[in-house]
């Protein structure tokens, strides 16, 4: 038996994979629209992750420190750690800054933690050069995105920072990259003014000086505690806002990207709608343009089933080199956007699915169209 | 009583289009007996409905009222008795039109053997026919050709081949001659002829060229929405 659908291809080889190419450059742009959701998604939950911390205590009735602005005395990592169940609390830092260097200006998020503490809060699997913070100041962990280099020095505020260790894909929720200094430096770029702010200071009665504040108190918990149990706990008896890892990663997700999220979900959803209209279009003209030639099939005899048969073959084949070369497409660019992409597999297959059956679903027409297309209109009868 | 040599039958044929006053009537009781292995022009002057009755005998356009036999089948009686349409024409009836109208985006071996593999035969089979019918024609050669690189006249034949190549016993030819030149419209009509003859199928051409009558065993004409039948006197005998 002769495969209609195979021949028809064949015949016009070029003209399919063009349009095959073209679906698949819109199917490409779904895809990088869900890898940039799922890259908003696995952002917001980098830090928290990396940050080897069970418990995180904010500020008294805030969603700090990513949700909301959380300020706590330095010193309570002291009262933290004698609360049962913890086994080491470490005060912790972060603040935004805007940087510009030659290569370009750009936003990171600071964060300042002790670097003799026993909470990891840089993540060495990332550390791609150099080592971590070992001195009380001066020196500077950064994101490799930033384009500094090892042993380069860095002005921030009034004094200069080297930099002894570069990190990969280390990012702040919101995308900024990522860099380390000392808990006691990163004290003195958020409170030490200019020489100017503190003279007028002085002049209003104004005490100047560190205040020792914190955004944050993060604590690993001893093994074998629920930290959920040692997080009420805490709570109950400090009037601070505790949460656990999986709180915090949760509001993270709800608090701060959920509009984000839910804006690209809809504009994803939107552009699926949309791709699968143009699919159905294109099914629709290519099924037209053999009009006649379906026309002379039904008139020497050929059955619906055949035809209909050749149509949906060829949508099928359309959505397979679609989605090929749109996850081609999608593999290309991605590495030129500024924020992370993630493409995961399983949104393509999915992605590929939904678009598969809303062709054939759009083919139908194709199909109804050939149902009761005249077999004589094709002599003109 | 049927005749065995019996090929086509038609009782009382009518055809109208529209309804109430906007109602035209094409064909108005046509009666006429065809046998197998007869070759027949049908002649009538355009629009008097020659290709309607090509459509109704190859069970593409409804008629009015009136009875079709094809063979031995009753395929209309008043109301379509066959079931598939599509099966009769696959089984029965070759079709040859004014184009070629093969599929062009198969090559001239597909486009024969198409209509025989639809019919479930098997491969030996159907590539010996096709050899068989392209030798008959005279266009084994091109077995692999695409039609874009035949001319008219070597794609005519080609859907003449196609034609042929479910065995039918009856092909309605609608002006098979009518895009090619006066040599190549005799030579066409010729092997139709020898087609009548050596394979015993009926076939029923619409023309408008008087010069391709002679070869024609009887000659239909339309007049006056009636069908007359007539031997032809001038007939050739090939």
């Amino acid at each position: 038996m002769i495969n209609l659908a195979y021949k028809d291809i064949s015949h016009s080889l070029s003209k399919f994979l063009i349009t095959a190419i073209s679906v698949g450059v819109l199917l490409g742009i779904v895809i990088i629209m869900i890898g940039v959701y799922r890259g908003m998604v696995f952002d917001a939950k980098v830090l928290v992750n990396d940050i080897k911390a069970d418990i995180w205590v904010v500020q008294q009735d805030t969603f700090g420190p990513f949700a909301q602005t959380s300020k706590v005395h330095e010193d309570l990592k002291n009262q933290i750690s004698y609360q049962n169940g913890i086994k080491s609390a470490e005060a912790i830092t972060f603040q935004t800054f805007q940087m510009e260097n030659r290569y370009g200006d750009f936003k990171v998020m600071l964060i300042g933690y002790d670097p003799f503490g026993d909470i990891q809060v840089i993540n060495k699997s990332k550390l791609i050069e150099g080592r971590v913070i070992q001195k009380q100041h001066y020196e500077i962990v950064v994101s490799k995105k930033t384009n500094y280099k090892l042993g380069e020095y860095i002005q921030l505020g009034r004094d200069k920072f080297k930099v002894v260790g570069i990190t990969k894909d280390t990012v702040s929720n919101g995308g900024d990259y990522l860099i380390f200094t000392s808990l006691k430096d990163a004290e003195v770029l958020q409170f030490t003014y200019t020489n100017e702010r503190i003279r007028s200071d002085d002049n209003r009665g104004i005490k100047g000086g560190n205040p020792h504040l914190v955004n944050a108190i993060i604590a690993q918990t001893i093994d074998g505690y629920n930290p959920t149990v040692v997080a009420r706990n805490i709570e109950a008896t400090t009037h601070k806002k505790v949460f656990t890892k999986s709180e915090e990663l949760k509001l993270l997700l709800e608090k701060v990207i959920k509009k984000s999220s839910k804006q690209i979900g809809l504009f994803t959803l939107i552009l699926i709608i949309v791709s699968i209209v143009i699919i159905a279009l294109i099914i629709y003209t290519m099924t037209l343009e053999k009009i006649k030639e379906i026309s002379i099939l039904k008139l020497i005899g050929i059955s619906n089933f055949t035809i209909s048969k050749m149509i949906i073959q060829e949508t099928v084949v359309l959505g397979v080199l679609a989605f090929i070369s749109g996850n081609v497409f999608a593999r290309l660019i991605s590495g030129g956007f500024p924020k992370r992409i993630v493409l995961e597999n399983g949104d393509a297959f999915t992605l590929f699915g939904i678009i598969l059956v809303s062709s054939i679903f759009a083919s139908l027409f194709g199909i109804y169209k050939v149902i009761k297309t005249d077999p004589s209109a094709a002599i003109g009868g | 009583m049927m005749n065995k040599n019996q090929s086509i039958k038609i009782e009382n044929l009518v055809k109208s289009f529209g309804k109430g006053d906007s109602k035209v009537t094409v064909i108005d009781g046509a009666n006429f007996t065809l046998d197998k292995g007869e070759f027949v022009a049908l002649v009538a002057p355009s629009g008097a409905g020659k290709t309607t009755l090509l459509m109704m005998l190859g069970c593409v356009l409804e008629p009015t009222s009136g009875k079709i036999e094809i063979g031995d089948e009753i395929v209309y009686d008043n109301r379509w008795r066959v079931k598939d349409d599509r099966e009769l024409r696959r089984k029965k009836i070759g079709f040859i039109f004014q184009a070629h109208y093969l599929i062009p985006f198969l090559n001239i071996e597909e486009n024969v053997s198409l209509l025989p593999y639809q019919n479930g035969e098997s491969k030996k089979v159907v590539k010996k026919r096709v050899a068989d019918l392209l030798k008959f024609l005279d266009m084994s050669d091109k077995l692999h050709s695409m039609p874009s690189e035949l001319s008219g006249g070597q794609n005519q034949r080609i859907a003449i081949a196609r034609a042929l190549a479910n065995n039918p016993s009856i092909i309605l030819a609608d002006e098979p001659t009518a895009a090619l030149d006066r040599h190549r419209a005799v030579s066409v009509v010729k092997m139709l002829k020898k087609i009548t003859r050596e394979q015993n199928v009926t076939i029923i051409m619409v023309t408008h060229d008087d010069r391709l009558l002679p070869y024609c065993d009887k000659i239909l004409t339309i007049k006056d929405k009636k069908i007359q039948i007539e031997e032809n006197p001038d007939e050739h005998i090939i």
